[in-house]
């Protein structure tokens, strides 16, 4: 069921939408009242990020609307405040090592667990798989704690492997591979098997390489958590020197730094969940519909 | 964002292929050695930690690890606590805006969406892009823009509507903050709304516009009936997000003014790592677990009826 | 079990007992040897930004300057962040990874010293009697002092002139002075002054409250004090500047970058107290003209002092008390201030700010500086009792109601310990 709707592009399907009725200009009028309307949309959507980039842009001065918005002259030195700092790059490299380290874990164990459980037979397969899915109903803000104490006891705190390693039993991430993994065809495994290959070698040489679809959706979504997560990361590091990225910035933003740099650095943030955004949107897109289908 | 991807609802577990011996088999052995790795964690990570939980919620624990069984001490206090009742109300109406005009906007989106244009995978992919910008970041940008003589404002008394000072008045501030979070999150519901609405058949729509029915009409009667499916799921991710909301809030309004931000989130995140009063903290987190059960079990409820 | 605060210092030192336990229960004394080479260990020391000495490289100099006595001592300097600061501390006392020599400020003090987690320091120095008194009172904690003083701050009063010039009015020192050039200022197109909603209330509602000769507590710090009165007269002076407009609205509720501010672009007549160093770096020194601390019935600035203090979970207390020695000692302190711009705890230190008067006339009101509630629970008092203050600035709620509900939670925290 997942493979085919992962074959599914929105642009590749017909038009089911309200066709307009009448003839060509009929048409023609509707669309470009459509466009109008979706560019109003994105001007609204966007807007947001022209402001945070317009602001980076300015002399650390007063910033006053709407004179901002439309700026005269352009300034970098707020970027040059910004890597020039001691901590911005530090926080680039926490932030980058926390969320492609763990993007590597998470999709490992959970691709193993995931075969295990597509195409396997064990004692207590069914209990555990839906003892799995059920902790997804707890609330993260109740287990935060717990596991804050937990890593604290293990001596994680401030400390990079006691960040990542919380983060790794992603259930939903095991789920997906189970259910991507179920569709992988017995005859290959079997296949496999007879020429002699051993469990591992099955896993990583035939099943895996099934499987570059999911792990491509799943590692840009368990790639863009991290890199956009805040709450624990707040909580497990103390000292500025290991903050990510997000902390970081909310750190400058309670701090005397003007707004310009805190901006920057702002932006700084978004481009590498935009670069990866971009180059996976295809994944991306399809991760959201599939979480989406029942 | 901890849910970006929620499990589909009723998974079949794939048929047994082979009649095996269950747990002795090399197969048996290896699963539990390729599922050992993922156990371990999930189990110190997610089943310990929520257990704990629970049980810190009855007593008190000290950093040092000394734990003291108090009863129902924390719940007592907790039933006493005006902040609590107010972090109930905050969280409540929070979720009273916030949902519906999340769900509003990613439903008039997908609709605007749902038809073939030219560029229209560029519109999309701006509708995207708020998906994966960090809620920190949102906050920061969106300080700005609420601020008394910011863009908002100006946008606003620009086609006659009153402005208002958002992030200072405890009645604005949650329309405000749902706001964000319709910003957040509107591109990624619409996404699964528009696949929705790509199920359903052409056939359906050609049949209604021969009877004449117009746009509004072919919309209320065809597509919301038929998308009910993908407009739940819609529903209970928000309902989720809106019970969990948290890194906007700290970010913009740590909670006020006058606690009007307040949710139960911020409180145990205040209790807990403000004040370092992790039972009490978790007596406000089991409450939150029941508020979350309590609904899904309602939205359970609906589903079944609907279906 | 107590709570909150309690619970947390309670857990704080749980660890530090597991952490002397885990040394061999060594106390640590006090006093430094004769032999600077005898002295050796590690010493972690956190700082913070202290206005522009903000860098790990500034400290460099005279970490080698000190190693040059102390060989043996490794000195490794942490730049802390001010956001999250509390947090941070407790997790690393509890994580047993506490600094040894960290920056104080005095509501600090109480609530360390009351758990036992410092190390005293009356015998460090035998020249504490050169340092300013209360400079030493405030880092004093049942009678032992925890902190060595590096700086002391205050928020100076300051006009504007141009303000004063388009409103044709004197700089006001008393409140009922500022009450008639509010109008004035807010005529000529200015602010008349800033309130902060946001911020901690030592340098805003406790202000005024001292200013009008009222306290936040009563003398055995076991009640709230400020439901009087005084403070009722406090808080409507402040409600008045609001509903007069004469104070931006912004600032009530939401902390802005300070270049960002109306204060940080020069259009605010009178500042009751800010931060002058930092004021300069946005406006032109010329157009501001400082004035003595406001005057009611008291005439009080408010203030902070910085201090070093030692915790006494420290591996090796004598390298960091060696340290903090050195950090006290006139020539650094002389040093830092110069660079920093603060106002210097020691009295023996000449010939300071002998070409920047705004700066040396501060010097003249040390003793009208309060820097805060002397609690262990300082802290938190300030969080219950804020939300009740801006809820009369931002929502009409009468003042009067506010501080009977602001003192019936501020009771049953002080009750509850």
């Amino acid at each position: 069921m997942v493979a085919t709707l992962t074959e599914t592009s929105l642009d590749a399907r017909p038009s089911y939408g309200p066709a307009a009725p009448g003839g060509k200009g009929a048409r023609r009028r509707s669309d470009v009242r459509m466009h109008v309307l979706l560019i109003i949309a994105s001007v609204v959507t966007i807007f947001p990020f022209y402001a945070m980039i317009v602001i980076s842009l300015q002399p650390g001065e007063a910033i006053k609307f709407p004179d901002a918005l439309f700026p005269s002259d352009i300034s970098f030195s707020s970027y040059e405040q910004a890597v020039g700092s001691q901590n911005i790059p530090r926080w680039i490299a926490n932030s980058t090592i926390y969320s492609v380290v763990s993007v590597v874990l998470v999709l490992l164990f959970a691709s193993m667990a995931g075969y295990a459980f597509a195409k396997k037979r064990f004692f207590g397969r069914e209990l555990l798989f839906w003892v799995f899915v059920a902790m997804l109903m707890i609330p993260y803000h109740l287990t935060i704690i717990p596991q804050y104490i937990i890593v604290g006891q293990l001596g994680g705190l401030n400390t990079m492997w006691g960040m990542i390693v919380p983060t790794i039993a992603n259930a939903q991430a095991m789920f997906l591979m189970r259910q991507f993994i179920q569709d992988v065809p017995d005859e290959l495994i079997d296949a496999a098997r007879i020429d002699g290959a051993g469990e591992f070698r099955v896993y990583w040489s035939i099943v895996l390489p099934q499987t570059k679809p999911i792990l491509a959706t799943l590692g840009t979504f368990v790639f863009l958590w991290h890199w956009n997560d805040f709450l624990w990361p707040l909580v497990a590091q103390q000292s500025p020197a290991n903050y990510v990225l997000t902390v970081g910035i909310n750190s400058l933003q309670q701090q005397e730094v003007p707004l310009a740099t805190v901006m920057a650095a702002a932006v700084i943030t978004f481009v590498p969940a935009l670069l990866v955004f971009i180059v996976l949107q295809r994944y991306f897109v399809r991760g959201v519909m599939m979480s989406g289908l029942k | 964002m901890v849910s970006t991807i929620a499990p589909a609802d009723q998974p079949a577990l794939a048929p047994p292929r082979r009649k095996q011996p269950m747990w002795r088999s090399p197969g048996a052995v290896a699963a539990y050695i390729f599922i050992l790795p993922y156990v371990i964690f999930f189990v110190a990570f997610r089943i310990l930690p929520a257990l704990y939980g629970v049980a810190l919620s009855f007593g008190d624990y000290s950093l040092s690890g000394t734990f003291e069984l108090l009863g129902l001490d924390n719940y007592v206090r907790l039933f006493a606590d005006p902040l609590f009742w107010n972090a109930l109300r905050v969280t409540g109406i929070y979720a009273l805006i916030a949902i519906p005009l999340t769900v509003a906007i990613s439903l008039g989106m997908a609709q605007l969406c749902n038809r073939v244009l030219r560029g229209m995978s560029f519109y999309r992919s701006i509708f995207f892009l708020p998906v994966v910008t960090s809620p920190v970041l949102s906050g920061i940008i969106f300080i700005w823009l609420f601020s008394t003589d910011g863009p908002i404002n100006t946008a606003l008394s620009a086609i006659g509507l009153p402005t208002g000072s958002w992030l200072q008045s405890s009645v604005l501030v949650l329309p405000a903050l749902a706001l964000v979070s319709a910003w957040m999150n509107f591109g990624y519901n619409m996404l699964i709304l528009l696949a929705g609405m790509l199920a359903i058949p052409q056939e359906y729509y050609e049949a209604a516009q021969l009877d004449g029915a117009s746009p509004w009409r072919r919309f209320r009667s065809v597509t919301l009936p038929l998308l009910k499916p993908a407009l739940f799921f819609v529903l209970v991710l928000e309902t989720v997000k809106s019970f969990q909301a948290f890194d906007t809030i700290y970010v913009m309004t740590s909670g006020g003014p006058v606690r009007s931000s307040y949710t139960l989130t911020y409180m145990i995140y205040d209790q807990g790592f403000g004040y370092f009063d992790f039972g009490y903290a978790s007596a406000t987190g089991v409450v939150l677990l029941v508020i979350t059960l309590v609904f899904s079990l309602i939205q359970r409820r609906l589903i079944g009826r609907n279906a | 079990m107590k709570r909150t605060t309690q619970a947390k210092i309670a857990a704080v030192t749980g660890g530090a007992a597991l952490l002397l336990a885990a040394c061999g229960g060594n106390d640590p004394e006090v006093g430094v040897p004769d032999n600077p080479d005898d002295v050796s260990g590690t010493v972690t020391f956190w700082t913070y930004p202290l206005g522009v000495v903000d860098s790990v490289n500034w400290w460099q100099p005279y970490v080698d300057d000190f190693n040059e006595e102390y060989p043996n001592v490794d000195v490794e300097v942490v730049m802390q962040s001010f956001s999250n600061r509390e947090e941070a501390l407790v997790t690393a006392i509890a994580g047993q990874n506490a600094p040894d020599v960290v920056y104080f400020n005095p509501d600090f003090i109480p609530q360390y010293a009351d758990e036992d987690l410092l190390l005293p320091l009356d015998e460090l120095r035998d020249d504490w009697d050169s340092f300013v008194d209360s400079s030493l009172e405030s880092m004093t904690w049942d009678g032992a002092l925890y902190g060595a003083p590096l700086l002391m701050q205050m928020q100076t009063s300051y006009c504007n002139t141009e303000a004063l010039e388009a409103a044709g009015v004197d700089c006001p020192t008393t409140w009922d002075e500022f009450r008639e050039a509010a109008p004035a200022f807010v005529d000529a197109g200015y602010f008349a002054t800033e309130y902060s909603g946001t911020s901690t209330l030592n340098h805003t509602f406790y202000l005024y409250l001292w200013q009008a000769g009222g306290e936040v507590l009563n003398e055995d710090l076991t009640a709230a004090a400020f439901n009087s009165p005084e403070g009722l007269e406090a808080l409507e002076f402040i409600k008045e500047m609001v509903d007069n407009e004469w104070v931006p609205r912004e600032p009530l509720s939401v902390s802005q970058e300070f270049e960002q501010s109306e204060a940080g672009q020069g259009n605010v007549g009178y500042m009751v107290g800010a931060n002058l160093v930092q004021t300069r770096t946005l406006v032109d020194p010329d157009i501001l003209e400082t004035v003595p601390p406001m005057q009611n019935m008291e005439q009080v600035a408010s203030g902070s002092v910085g201090a070093w203090s030692i915790f006494n979970t420290t591996d090796s207390p004598e390298a960091a008390q060696a340290w903090v020695h050195y950090l006290s000692d006139s020539d650094f302190i002389a040093d830092f201030i110069e660079a920093s711009g603060y106002l210097p705890p020691r009295e023996d230190i000449e010939g300071l700010f002998a070409d920047d008067p705004q700066l040396a006339d501060g010097m003249e009101y040390l003793d009208q500086v309060r820097t805060g509630v002397m609690h262990p629970q300082a802290r938190e008092l300030i969080d219950v009792i804020r939300p009740h203050i801006q809820s009369v600035l931002l929502e009409d709620t009468d003042p009067q109601a506010a501080l009977d509900a602001a003192e019936q939670e501020v009771n049953a925290l002080l009750e509850r310990g």
